[in-house]
């Protein structure tokens, strides 16, 4: 016989709990299995079988073989317990009863294996062998995916631990663990990095190369280490090393990748060092509201090609402001909704801000994580929000109802609350000054360029919006023209009257060429 | 674009569907001149209908205000329908109720 196990014995052998009413029955199983190399734990019935679960623990058990027809219940009522109890725990139901429905009902609860009694040895082996492998199986996938969560759960922290006072970060994971990454920490008394990486793939894998890449750039960069010479480093790791070993082992080409943005700010030179490799273009927002893309000169993602530009560009941070980076999942989910991927970024701001979640990270494909970096020298009063930034060639004018429902859907997406006659005011007074700009700016010419952004001060409860053309601009004195209109019924000119008129104020610079209108929310 | 003349009250009615911008203004501003250029029928009074318009802007504003003047020189007046609040605060806004008769739905 085999032996009958004490709860507290220590043991590596294959454990099955058997639940056989019959005692000819069991006493045969039992020489089956001994041979076989299985330790048995014997069960009358049900009852008997549950309490030898609990009494071993969830893990003790290798697989299941029981009965269906059991004195006070049925086979099916154990695997169903046992589904709740052990969902990795495999069983095999030995029994005379082959009703269809039965192993219909079995097979839905997992069963591995059904087998009509009398049962040959051969078969009852094959059956609880295929049983014990789908146990562990199950049990190293649980493992897996227990090590995963906490993999994310760590990488989670760690990014947002990096919300300082000075960084708003917005971090929005799909995956559980992943690639977007965001390491802030000090160079030297005067420098300081924020590192955003986004590695290619949504797996362990890619967090252990995000994680490695900003291991070995904070290293280095304290090192004094130049921020492209790392760069440059790792790419040649990438492709030499690490995408090279991905071939050997899986026979295709490397494919691993890294997108990063470094931003080194030096508070002593008040400049801000920019490298893009793969990221999208970051964004520096002046005190005064103005947001420029910066660092425009990208290279591709490192991994991608051994020999890869990477540039650096200095920028000017005296007077403070802010410096946004992101992942490109933003920028995947703003053009999925048909909106400016500042006006997304924005949006997640006010709902973590009240602390509610955005409906739309329901459509999200990608990891999402936000930076807003505030730099040196700036107050949190400062703060202009961008929500629209973009540059109409001078020849648009035939998309101007394009530009409008883009706004449209921007301000709706931005404040949900916005009233029509704000929605009216502020796309009529936009679509004048953006015609008047590629009309008269730009003179309709193709490589003349208009600037338009929209942004969001929350003093105030205000929203800005800048018209730039390149043109000379012009005096014109908005109440003579008014009054002239109306005495001569001029059939021109109406643009800027009605711009006076919709927007709360009107700021005109360099003689009119750059139109700021304010607008009361 | 859609015209109706009324011969007992004389009114000539031009109905527009949708806004009056710098998009659809320069497409009606030759059929319009056409219509208003023919001697006849005689009529006294031009009404615009603009009850499907949520948004006029300056260059739909300039197209108006031709076509006024083209009213007037036929000794005729000149009417406005509009629905939307947005619409009839522009043509406050830009002073046109002093020239036109307007007439909010």
């Amino acid at each position: 016989m085999s032996r009958l196990l004490d709860p507290a014995t220590p043991t590596r052998h294959r454990h099955v709990l058997v639940v056989e009413d019959d005692a000819v029955n069991m006493a045969v199983l039992h020489l089956i299995l001994k041979k076989i190399e299985y330790l048995v734990v014997p069960a009358p019935d049900v009852a008997t079988a549950r309490q030898k679960f609990k009494q071993h623990g969830p893990a003790f058990f290798d697989c299941v073989l029981t009965d269906h027809w059991l004195p006070d219940q049925t086979g099916l009522d154990l695997l169903r317990w046992l589904k709740v109890e052990d969902p990795s725990l495999a069983t095999v139901m030995l029994t005379n009863d082959n009703n269809r429905d039965l192993i219909t009902e079995s097979l839905r609860l997992g069963l591995v294996d059904f087998l009509e009694k009398p049962v040959q040895a051969q078969k009852l082996q094959a059956a609880l062998d295929k049983a014990t492998l789908q146990t562990a199986r199950q049990r190293h996938l649980h493992q897996s995916e227990s090590a995963l969560e906490n993999l994310g759960r760590i990488q989670r922290w760690m990014i947002h631990s990096t919300n300082t006072q000075n960084i708003e970060l917005c971090f929005h994971p799909v995956f559980e663990a992943g690639g977007d990454f965001l390491g802030h920490f000090q160079i030297n008394p005067d420098s300081f990095c924020c590192l955003l990486t986004d590695v290619s793939g949504h797996d362990p894998q890619a967090a252990y190369v995000s994680s490695y890449f900003h291991g070995i750039f904070r290293g280095m960069a304290i090192q004094d280490a130049s921020p492209v010479d790392i760069f440059q480093h790792f790419n040649r790791f990438l492709v030499h090393e690490w995408n090279q070993a991905e071939k050997l082992r899986d026979g295709n080409v490397g494919s691993t990748s890294i997108a990063a943005a470094a931003l080194i700010i030096n508070t002593r030179h008040q400049t801000a060092l920019l490298l893009i490799n793969g990221s999208p273009i970051p964004i520096q927002i002046h005190p005064d509201g103005r947001t420029r893309f910066i660092g425009e000169n990208t290279g591709p993602p490192l991994g991608w090609f051994s020999d890869i530009e990477i540039n650096a560009s200095r920028h000017d941070i005296a007077g403070g402001g802010t410096i946004c980076l992101w992942s490109d999942g933003l920028s995947e989910l703003a053009h999925s909704e048909g909106i400016h991927p500042l006006c997304l970024a924005f949006a997640l701001q006010r709902a973590k801000a009240h602390a509610t979640r955005l409906p739309a990270l329901k459509h999200a494909r990608d990891d999402i994580l936000f930076a807003s970096i505030r730099l040196p020298g700036s107050l949190a009063a400062d703060l202009f929000r961008p929500i629209i930034l973009e540059s109409y060639g001078g020849d648009q004018a035939r998309d101007i109802d394009q530009m409008c429902s883009f706004w449209r859907r921007n301000l709706q997406f931005a404040f949900p609350d916005l009233t029509d006659a704000s929605e009216h005011d502020i796309l009529l007074a936009s679509r004048e000054a953006v015609l008047n700009a590629l009309k008269h700016g730009c003179q309709n010419q193709a490589d003349k360029i208009v600037h338009f952004q929209a942004s969001y001060h929350p003093e105030g409860n205000l929203l800005r919006v800048w018209v730039e053309d390149p043109g000379p601009g012009h005096q014109f004195d908005v109440a003579a023209h008014a009054n002239e209109l109306d005495q001569q019924l001029i059939d021109q000119h109406r643009g800027l009257i009605c711009i006076h008129h919709l927007a709360q104020s009107v700021h005109a610079e360099r003689d009119g060429a750059t139109l700021i209108m304010d607008f009361q929310l | 674009m859609k015209t109706h003349l009324d011969p007992k009250t004389n009114v000539l009615t031009v109905t527009l569907s949708g806004d009056l911008t710098s998009t659809s203004a320069e497409q009606l501003r030759p059929p319009i001149n056409t219509l208003l250029d023919q001697p006849k029928p005689a009529w006294s009074l031009f009404r615009l209908e603009l009850t499907g318009a949520k948004m006029v802007d300056s260059v739909g504003l300039n197209l108006i205000v031709s076509i006024l003047k083209l009213v007037q020189q036929r000794g005729a007046k000149m009417q406005i329908v509009c629905a939307n609040t947005n619409v009839h605060r522009t043509f406050l806004f830009t002073r046109l109720d002093k020239q036109i008769e307007l007439i909010k739905q």
